[in-house]
């Protein structure tokens, strides 16, 4: 076993460790960990940040790739968890929870009927049966949540921040999940499978990196130019403005998803063409993930230059940039010690607001053919994928249904954690805590 | 046996979720009289006037009881009051008027939301109110839109829509605070004219003991969200009851300053600085604005110079061009440097901030947020003086300014206005300054404070021999601290000379305007 | 008023041509005429020949920005650069790299984009405004906290939810609409119902939250109390007053996009086979068509900046405040 370090592996780590950096750093500023109590007051906010990073616990743990030394394969930590349902693919549909295959074939017997799934209990031989096993699994999760629940309730119910309903329900509900799939994962495809018989859970699962990934680099990628041309616009004006606001207005002309498809589609060329360069197709397609980030991230950083141009217009005039300049601090300083500082409540605001947006996006690009890599499970993939199925008769839902309410989670804890932040931090706002 | 009060508030509270804003408060107003609720910023008393016609924002809560007219009002009733009966002014003229409907339309609304008057008579009730607060009544005033008019005539307006709804009684909340200081006193003269023809009551609020005095028959005093005193404005100019009073009434020694100066330390000589006013497809200068016009003066060393004018008269841009920020157009400025004088475009940068700082008006602005005081003062230390930056001289410094040490660890929000000033004067000292531009040091500052920082100033001047230049528009603190003044208008020297000749003696019809401003 | 947007014309030209200059160096970073050309001619039996004079049959036969072999100023101008770029700003987008007409297709497909996008826009437009006056109207209730949540729910869902599903249910299964496809004239209004409820109701969370921040930003301004203060009722306040100055910066965001309506819907177009110039796009994408993408590319562009005079312009009608200078 060796560990593979992908592109978009290290750059997610690299996020970690500043995020991690951050928080000490709110931890060191009295007035800052102020403003992120207020934001976890609202249980509200604080059930949609325990999601939020539930979803960034799965996708880190998908983040560390390991090499098997003998079949030259690549896991993630996911997946050796998720082993049992890659390990066993069927030979098509099946619905959710279901001991048997979705569509009859041709049994052993010489007559048409439905064959049992390889991937289930062996000893269940009817509907009842099945059903009866899965309420034992789910009343024995149940109980062991309960068992696990108490601790965890003794811990956090004396902290004044979660001992109300809505987020111990959500810590409630997450620890029981995470059981419940323990439990039946080994035994069952949670989600059903695909018409290639690949586990659709599996695949939901996977998609919540992919998803993570082109949220969270995009803006983070997104972040230098906007911050260091915007602070560059609004301190220096002049020529040096009018450079910065023709480049941005010039990017802001283009039609921006024809930008993307244009770029996306050269990049697809220039990989085809030089398609040996790469060790392997998780290489390639996780190259192609982070180069499209890159893309959506240079067509996406006018909007918040726009705004840090216009916040560091009005700050430069304030008096304490002043005095800098009359004490003969050096204009770097100015830009990176004061300025900065004073308009990242706009940068944390976008990161939060853009990253769902970037998560549907990344469904849009798939459909239009200029997303991920087509071996790249994402929940655009799965979607488009799935589209066709819908009219298939009976109809198959579940590919469809999982991608969705897989998105949905995350882009809706997302949202309204954003919308909190934003609420805080924003001056316009007017909190009413 | 007194009349029955017109307005009667009984046990107000003011409060939010967490905290108390207004507690337990009660005043009367009587016919026809003027009360003035004083006190400083965050006392209480604007959300104690909102309240009266239930305009607090959501999220705070109001109890007590409210009598109007003898009838006593629910919380939910007050708004019923509004307009027909009370009036509101609001201290910032230029933000109080809708920006995209014509001030015709604006009072229009007043009188069609309070009356059942037809077109014509309320035209005629229109021009009526704009001449009772000698305005202009004509059509082309009418139509005009809020950002066409001046200040003091948004201010008239918006009086004017008290008089249109024949309001009994007006609440004017800081009603000249905003203004420039010639406007301020005609304002207050208007109101007080208005009070006495109309037999109007006004409810003022204000900061500022000075209108108290010219305009009010009774003084509440508000303190932390309570009135601590409550009597004639006779008896509380006589004999204020409560230490807290006697401190806000205490105001600027009308003493004139004597002092000796030393040798020549700086030097303008026809100073201009102009701007260019582009216009056509491709921006050709037209024109200029002369934002400073051939302004000279000499500053030697412990002599103060005050630099007198309203908002645009060019005085902050000049203070602008002596600390090299801004630009000059033409004519030079020279300082005394190693032992001569130099044009100080030839000094060196740093070592001409050495010798001239600047102490801001905008006190909440003049220090990064995100930074402690500490990192702050030491950066401009670092920078300029780097021997001494340590923590240790920080301290010294910190002490000169008579403020505690403890202050250089905490954010600027955690400070008053007043100690920021201090820290904002030690930031200025730590480089040993000769010159120290003060640009309206004092004017956000409540009136005790004002006198304390002036005070400070002095005391320093004492020790280190330093030379002010103080920027301001304000005339009652010129006698008692600078040598020197100049008075622009305009970019243009309306008239200069040694402060007390002039003071006692202008020539020019401007500064006896100005000094006319001064509320006594 | 004239001398303004005279100016304003003026400096977009640099902008046109730094756009074009983007998407040339683009195209032929990895995509060289030979490509093209290869693309176009089908892989077979193609010689460097056949190349060469597609090449020159398509105008690809000369430099790309600088060329060396010619004197004066055509050492700029007789490069594909220049050749390419002069005709587009006189709006002549010439021939497809698969030999179509350009201006023709455009022509003839804005219709079907037009008939799609200005009701979507209209209908959004109202819809947004009118759910967020209501939110605005009932601030700080129950009900309001709800409708907050309930729109950050809406718009948390993807798009080609709201798409797929209104196409499998309203139109094949409960067949109230054409699932697709389009016919011109009045039976347009069939094909095109179905994607502008469709999305509308995409846009709905976004759009309320957007409005209704505007209007809140609005509502805290002193000269709201003011009108409250002269004892006008809370409706006329709303109505009158703040609604009046919203429209201040309702303005900005949404006249830029009323001229790049034209270019159509690229999602909404191609999942209902309308044969606008949304989905014309999408397929010159799919196909390489430099040409068409190009041309498309420089539309939107001189749109956008039509939009941006625009919404310039309409601030003199809304704000008294500003005047052109």
């Amino acid at each position: 076993m060796s560990i593979v370090w992908l592109w978009t592996d290290i750059a997610l780590w690299v996020l970690t460790l500043l995020s991690i950096f951050a928080v000490y750093k709110i931890k060191k500023s009295e007035s800052l960990s102020r403003k992120w109590i207020s934001i976890f007051s609202r249980p509200i906010a604080l059930s949609s940040f325990i999601i939020f990073v539930f979803y960034i616990f799965i996708g880190l743990s998908d983040s560390i790739h390991l090499r098997d030394s003998k079949t030259s394969e690549v896991y993630s930590l996911l997946d050796f968890a998720l082993m049992p349902v890659i390990e066993s693919e069927e030979k098509t549909y099946s619905t959710p929870l279901n001991y048997q295959q979705f569509s009859k074939e041709y049994l052993d017997n010489g007559l048409r009927g439905f064959v049992n799934l390889k991937h289930t209990p062996d000893e269940i031989n009817s509907q009842s049966e099945n059903i009866q096993y899965i309420l034992t699994t789910t009343a024995w999760s149940l109980l062991v949540a309960i068992i696990l629940f108490i601790p965890i309730y003794w811990l956090v119910s004396s902290r004044p921040l979660f001992s109300n309903k809505p987020v111990l329900w959500t810590i409630f509900s997450i620890v029981f999940l995470l059981i419940w799939v323990i439990n039946t994962l080994p035994e069952y495809h949670i989600l059903g499978t695909d018409k290639a018989g690949t586990d659709v859970f599996y695949k939901a699962v996977k998609s919540i990196r992919t998803g993570m990934i082109f949220g969270l680099l995009t803006t983070l990628m997104a972040l230098p130019p906007a911050i260091i041309l915007g602070l560059m616009a609004g301190y220096y004006k002049g020529r040096v403005d009018d450079i910065i606001q023709y480049v941005y207005t010039t990017i802001n002309a283009i039609p921006g998803i024809l930008l993307i498809a244009a770029l996306v589609l050269i990049l697809q060329v220039y990989m085809d063409e030089n398609a040996q360069n790469y060790a392997s197709s998780l290489e390639r397609s996780d190259l192609k993930l982070l180069l499209l980030c890159v893309i959506l991230a240079l067509t996406s950083w006018t909007g918040l230059c726009r705004l840090i141009r216009a916040e560091t217009l009005k700050l430069s005039e304030l008096e304490y940039v002043k005095a800098a300049k009359v004490f003969g601090v050096a204009n770097l300083k100015i830009l990176f010690g004061h300025l900065m500082p004073n308009v990242m409540h706009l940068v944390l605001i976008s990161i939060v607001l853009d990253f769902s947006g970037l998560v549907l996006i990344e469904a849009i690009l798939s459909y239009i053919g200029v997303g991920v890599d087509a071996t790249t499970m994402s929940w655009g993939n799965m979607i488009n994928a799935a589209r066709l199925e819908l009219s298939a008769d009976p109809i198959v839902w579940w590919p469809l249904a999982s991608s969705f309410i897989f998105m949905f989670g995350l882009v809706l804890s997302a949202n309204l954690f954003a919308d909190r932040v934003r609420q805080v931090f924003d001056p316009k706002e007017g909190e009413d805590a | 046996m007194p009349k029955n009060p017109l307005l009667s508030v009984k046990n107000l509270s003011i409060e939010t979720k967490k905290k108390k804003l207004v507690n337990n408060i009660s005043f009367e107003i009587n016919q026809g009289q003027i009360f003035a609720l004083v006190g400083e910023s965050g006392s209480g008393k604007s959300l104690t006037a909102l309240s009266v016609l239930d305009l607090l924002s959501k999220g705070l809560t109001q109890t007590g009881n409210l009598i109007f007219n003898g009838k006593v009002y629910d919380q939910a009733e007050l708004s019923s009051l509004r307009g027909s009966e009370v009036a509101f002014i609001f201290q910032d003229p230029s933000n109080s008027l809708n920006p995209v409907m014509t001030v015709g339309e604006q009072i229009d609304e007043v009188i069609k939301a309070n009356t059942s008057l037809g077109k014509s008579e309320r035209l005629q009730k229109i021009r009526d109110s704009f001449n009772k607060v000698e305005m202009d009544s004509s059509d082309e005033m009418l139509n005009r839109y809020p950002h066409q008019i001046s200040g003091g005539q948004k201010q008239r307006v918006l009086i004017a829509f008290a008089l249109a709804a024949d309001a009994k009684l007006i609440i004017a909340d800081e009603p000249t605070t905003a203004l420039d200081v010639t406007t301020q006193k005609t304002i207050l003269n208007l109101l007080k004219d208005l009070q006495k023809t109309q037999k109007l009551s006004i409810l003022l609020i204000t900061h500022d003991l000075s209108v108290v005095k010219m305009m009010s028959d009774k003084v509440g005093v508000m303190y932390q969200g309570e009135i601590i005193e409550q009597q004639s404005s006779k008896a509380f100019f006589n004999k204020p009851q409560k230490e807290y009073s006697k401190s806000l009434i205490s105001s600027i020694p009308n003493k004139s300053r004597k002092a000796r100066f030393g040798d020549l330390l700086m030097q303008v000589k026809e100073l201009s600085i102009h701007f260019p006013i582009k216009s056509g497809i491709f921006r050709r200068v037209k024109g200029f604005t002369k934002a400073v016009n051939n302004l000279d003066f000499d500053l030697y060393k412990n002599q103060n110079i005050a630099i007198v004018g309203e908002s645009g008269s060019g005085k902050t841009t000049t203070a602008m061009s002596l600390i090299r920020q801004q630009k000059i157009t033409s004519g030079e400025i020279s300082f005394a440097y190693q032992g001569s004088k130099n044009n100080i475009d030839s000094i060196p940068k740093n070592e001409y901030a050495k010798n001239v700082q600047i102490v801001f008006q905008n006190i909440t602005s003049s220090f990064n947020p995100r930074k402690t005081i500490y990192e702050t003062i030491i950066e401009g230390i670092r920078a300029l003086n780097p021997s001494k930056s340590n923590k240790k001289y920080v301290d010294s410094l910190m002490r000169e300014v008579d403020l505690n040490i403890d202050l250089l660890d905490r954010y600027p929000h955690q400070l008053s206005g007043g100690q920021l000033q201090r820290c904002a004067i030690a930031r200025a000292l730590s480089v040993n300054p000769d010159v120290i531009i003060c640009d309206e040091p004092t004017s956000a500052l409540d009136a005790s404070i004002k006198i304390q920082i002036l005070d400070l100033l002095l005391k320093i001047q004492k020790e280190k021999k330093i030379s002010y230049i103080m920027i301001t528009h304000d005339m009652s603190i010129v006698r008692y601290f600078t040598d020197a003044i100049i008075v622009m208008k305009d970019g243009e020297v309306i008239e200069s000379g040694v402060t007390s000749k002039v003071l006692k003696n202008p020539k020019e019809d401007y500064t006896k305007e100005l000094l006319g401003s001064i509320l006594s | 008023m004239w001398s303004y947007i005279t100016r304003r014309i003026f400096y977009s030209i640099p902008i046109l041509i730094g756009v074009n200059f983007i998407t040339f160096v683009l195209f032929f970073i990895v995509n060289t005429p030979d490509d093209m050309a290869r693309v176009q001619l089908g892989t077979k039996y193609v010689t460097q020949a056949d190349i060469n004079s597609w090449k020159e049959q398509k105008g690809y036969n000369k430099p790309l920005f600088f060329n060396e072999s010619v004197s004066g100023m055509e050492k700029l101008t007789d490069t594909i650069f220049y050749q390419k770029s002069a005709p587009l700003f006189q709006l002549d987008f010439g021939q497809s790299d698969s030999g179509r007409n350009i201006n023709e297709d455009i022509q003839q497909r804005m219709w079907p984009s037009l008939a799609l996008a200005i009701p979507s826009f209209i209908f959004a437009l109202l819809t947004n405004i009118i759910f967020a006056v209501w939110m605005v109207m009932i601030l700080g209730s129950k009900l309001e906290r709800f409708a907050l949540v309930f729109s950050v729910a809406l718009m948390s869902i993807s798009g080609l939810f709201y798409i797929i599903l209104g196409q499998k249910i309203v139109a094949g299964l409960w067949n109230w609409f054409p699932v697709s496809g389009y016919i011109d004239g009045i039976e347009s209004w069939r094909f095109v119902t179905l994607p502008i409820i469709i999305g509308v109701i995409a846009g709905l969370g976004a759009g309320v939250r957007w409005y209704r921040s505007i209007f809140l930003e609005e509502i805290n301004k002193p000269y709201v109390n003011t009108a409250r203060a002269k004892g006008l009722s809370e409706n006329r306040v709303l109505f009158k007053h703040v609604l009046k100055n919203a429209m201040i910066p309702i303005l900005t965001g949404v006249v830029v996009v009323i001229p790049t309506l034209f270019m159509g819907s690229l999602i909404m177009e191609s999942f209902f086979s309308i044969p606008g110039l949304g989905s014309y796009t999408i397929d010159a994408i799919n196909a390489q068509d430099f040409a068409i993408v190009r041309a498309m590319v420089f539309l939107g562009s001189v749109l956008y900046i039509i939009g941006l005079l625009l919404t310039d312009i309409s601030y003199t009608f809304v704000d008294p405040r500003v005047k052109f200078k």
